[in-house]
């Protein structure tokens, strides 16, 4: 019998955890992707889904057509502005929790294209979680993603740390550090030229 | 053979919904090497006069153009760089001319390779419409080319050829380009309610978005320099495009 | 079919029975479309009335593209029209430059090419088989096509550094020889590849359920395919020999003795054959061109600055879809004036509606597969 912080005593074969984790351990271990090959990333998706590069062994066992019965939105290839509503659809279509992973350069910016008809990335449209870069990918980029994906899910927390910063939303091209990050001897080469820095940022030259 | 810089509609304004939805002629006669180039130096080029798009080459003769000209004796032979066989139709005779190289036992074009149009806004007729023809079994091909003016519409080619339907819908989609009796000219490529012809010259390559495909990528300007005064100016300044 | 029930006199059962005009939207995403093809079909029952297919939404303005970028850097995008062939896009814009330009490729490049599209056209005829047969059914040949595809990717990566998407050849010629190595494993492969083509043969062609569910279905006759302007194995399949290799060979595809499967009725089954019998030839081709490799440069001389002379060319080559062309309009600059792609899958989906129509829903599915389209082909 090992005593708990209370002074309850349990026998060993019996378990204590949130209910919350339990949750996510399930839903990160059993993620089933919705088919959302648009362009060239879905045939390395397809290569990813199939026997040299299985993605069934990360929990990925089927692909579901239907948003109703899927958790991830893998966005394989380019989306266009035609198509760009669809997407936005079967996004809102999917069942609560839900995930997107944008696979390839043209879901993360558009890619080579800077267009007309090309939407300049999958995060105009749908929030997305995990970015995976490559024209097209490797599949085992695809699976590393979905290996974040697993990460994330299991400890929100995660996003805080420096591997999930993000997009430098609206910073100068010299804003390169982050509040507190900041190393001084090149504040002050930089004081010394006249910029004005302030939290990682110049804002006045 | 210098490059015609000619200046996309790139909208002064900042807001994307402008869209540069010009007629062909004046648009583009208004912006011509006047505007200098990013890079020029100090004296802008005189402005030259519109050169005509005058291909290099001979003019390649086989059995099909034998066998129209010497049906219809107004078409003319198109000079090549590479020997490839082509025609220019006037436009009153093109269905009559595709229907006999189809149906004539020396051409027997029966296959249509390929239709498409283009854009030149320096010619005098500012489109052509292109038929490339080959026949399977005499194994020859030909190109066929009508002018149009911008607006005027071209014959379909659907009565000669069925597969040429989804081509000219492109085309239309593209150009602009109205081709009469065909049966079905709706948008192919492009959304239901996407204003512009792409292809044409004047056409930014960015469309509705240009201003923000430019400038607004990352929250910052694309170029990247150290000074965004710097940026700022070069954005001012039209993409190379002709 | 359909009973009238404002009939004075109809029964309730005919009332319930009564069936109406359906139109169902295939829509963009759906799994056995191969991409986001939409397809609007009005249905009577399960019979296929009329079908409207709607495509545009990969759309990415590649001819626009082009025009703003020099005629070197315009080679890659080529790859994304038909991702799954990728090397025979790359082939059909280089060779349209260099008739432009008038190079003169030399023969080793030109067998080196050979191996290459040939091996592209293995592969991709490899992954249509498994999602074509994934699509009617047989799920199983998914998994089996896919697994064959790798080693010929691996090889790709080996000699060109992509598995997909490689940007194969420069204008002029090929860049690299074949690595040390390379060529006794791709004999290997050859090996064993028909052996294994026979295996899947002897899943799906004697397959009862297989023949039931693809002969006589999606039949187009030869006039209407010619007429339609059709072409690749879905053309072949009703009997036209028209192929661009013995057509208007480029490349030295006259050196080789290979021949050209034919069907003869048009259907599903037939087009099916056709593509697996284009396999057996593919591997006699590259067994060939390995045989008979000639000495001398990979590329042909090509200014660093390519200008091509004004005017026009239109070259064509026999991709894995059919035959793609490529129309390009040079005014003396380095960058293009205009090209426009040919694209196999575009013109040969027009033919779906009348293979469609008659038959029934399920049989739609059917189609799609045997057509082997490509939907950046198809909206580029």
């Amino acid at each position: 019998m090992n005593p708990d912080a209370n002074g309850a005593a349990y026998p060993s074969w019996v378990g204590l955890t949130k209910l919350d984790i339990l949750f996510d351990y399930c839903r990160r271990n059993s993620l089933w992707p919705m088919t959302f090959g648009l362009a060239c990333c879905a045939i390395e998706m397809i290569s990813a889904m199939c026997s040299r590069y299985d993605m069934s062994r990360f929990g990925s066992e089927v692909m579901r057509p239907s948003p109703r019965q899927s958790d991830v939105m893998i966005i394989a290839g380019t989306i266009t502005i035609k198509m760009a509503p669809v997407v936005r659809r079967l996004y809102d279509e999917m069942p609560d929790p839900k995930w997107v992973i944008a696979m390839g350069s043209c879901a993360i910016q558009g890619g080579p294209y800077d267009d007309y008809a090309v939407l300049q990335g999958a995060g105009r449209v749908v929030p997305v979680d995990v970015y995976v870069s490559g024209c097209p990918p490797r599949p085992e980029a695809l699976i590393y993603a979905l290996m974040r994906l697993q990460e994330k899910i299991r400890n929100p927390k995660v996003l805080d740390g420096p591997a999930f910063k993000g997009v430098l939303k609206d910073r100068a091209t010299k804003g390169w550090m982050a509040k507190g990050g900041e190393i001084p001897e090149v504040v002050a080469e930089l004081e010394a030229k006249g910029h004005l820095v302030q939290d990682g940022q110049i804002l006045k030259d | 053979m210098a490059d015609e810089t000619k200046t996309p509609g790139i909208p002064e304004t900042p807001e994307p919904a402008a869209k540069p939805e010009a007629s062909a002629a004046p648009a583009s006669g208004e912006k011509p090497a006047a505007a200098a180039k990013p890079a020029a130096p100090a004296a802008p080029k005189p402005p030259a006069g519109p050169k005509k798009w005058e291909p290099t080459g001979e003019i390649a003769e086989n059995v099909p153009t034998q066998a129209l000209k010497a049906r219809f004796p107004e078409v003319l032979g198109v000079k090549s760089p590479c020997g490839e066989a082509t025609l220019l139709l006037p436009k009153a005779r093109l269905i009559e001319a595709l229907t006999f190289l189809r149906d004539d036992g020396a051409c027997a074009m029966d296959y249509l390779s390929d239709m498409t149009a283009a854009h030149y806004p320096v010619n005098d007729k500012k489109f052509e419409v292109v038929y490339h023809c080959y026949s399977l079994e005499k194994k020859h091909s030909l190109r066929v080319k009508v002018q149009l003016d911008d607006g005027e519409a071209c014959p379909t080619a659907t009565a000669v050829w069925p597969g040429a339907d989804w081509m000219e819908r492109e085309a239309h989609d593209m150009f602009g380009v109205v081709f009469e009796g065909h049966p079905n000219l709706k948008v192919i490529l492009l959304p239901d309610d996407f204003e512009g012809h792409p292809l044409r010259k004047e056409f930014p390559l960015g469309g509705a978005q240009e201003a923000m495909i430019r400038t607004n990528r990352y929250g910052k300007p694309v170029l990247l320099p150290d000074d965004l005064e710097e940026a700022r100016k070069a954005l001012k300044e039209p993409r190379n495009v002709r | 079919m359909s009973a009238d029930s404002t009939q004075a006199g109809s029964s309730p059962l005919q009332r319930v029975m009564e069936t109406r005009e359906v139109e169902l939207n295939m829509g963009p995403q759906h799994p056995a479309t191969h991409g986001v093809y939409r397809a609007l079909v009005k249905l009577d029952g399960e019979r296929v009335e009329a079908l409207e297919s709607i495509i545009g939404y990969l759309h990415r303005g590649l001819e626009k593209w082009v025009e703003y970028r020099t005629w070197g850097q315009a080679t890659p995008i080529f790859d994304r029209l038909d991702y799954v062939g990728a090397i025979l896009n790359c082939h059909g814009y280089v060779g349209a430059v260099e008739k432009l330009l008038g190079v003169e490729v030399p023969k080793k490049a030109q067998y080196i090419r050979v191996v290459l599209d040939e091996l592209q056209r293995l592969a991709n005829h490899l992954l249509w088989l498994g999602t074509h047969a994934l699509d009617v059914g047989a799920q199983s040949m998914l998994f089996y096509g896919i697994r064959e595809r790798e080693p010929i990717l691996d090889l790709f990566e080996a000699m060109l550094g992509q598995r997909l998407l490689q940007n194969a050849y420069p204008i002029g010629g090929v860049r690299f020889d074949f690595p040390k190595g390379w060529v006794p494993v791709c004999r290997r492969l050859l090996d064993e590849l028909p052996k294994k083509v026979d295996d899947y043969e002897g899943l799906l062609t004697g397959n009862r359920i297989w023949v039931q569910r693809t002969k006589g279905v999606g039949v187009i006759s030869a006039k209407d395919a010619i007429a339609l302007s059709l072409s690749g194995p879905t053309l072949r399949g009703s009997g036209v020999n028209f192929d661009v290799r013995k057509a208007m060979p480029y490349s030295s595809y006259g050196d080789f003795e290979f021949e050209i499967p034919l069907g003869t009725n048009g259907d599903v089954f037939d087009r099916y054959l056709c593509r697996v019998r284009e396999m057996r030839q593919s591997i006699r081709i590259i067994k060939q061109a390995l045989d008979g490799m000639p000495e001398g440069e990979l590329k042909g001389k090509v200014s660093k600055i390519i200008r091509p002379p004004v005017g026009e060319a239109y070259y064509t080559v026999e991709a894995a879809k059919g035959q793609l062309g490529y129309y390009i309009v040079s005014d003396g600059g380095e960058k293009p004036w205009r090209v426009h792609v040919k694209s196999p899958s575009f013109v040969n989906l027009q033919g779906i509606e009348t293979m469609c129509r008659g038959g029934l829903i399920a049989d739609v599915v059917a189609v799609i597969g045997s057509l082997d389209i490509v939907l950046g082909e198809v909206d580029r």
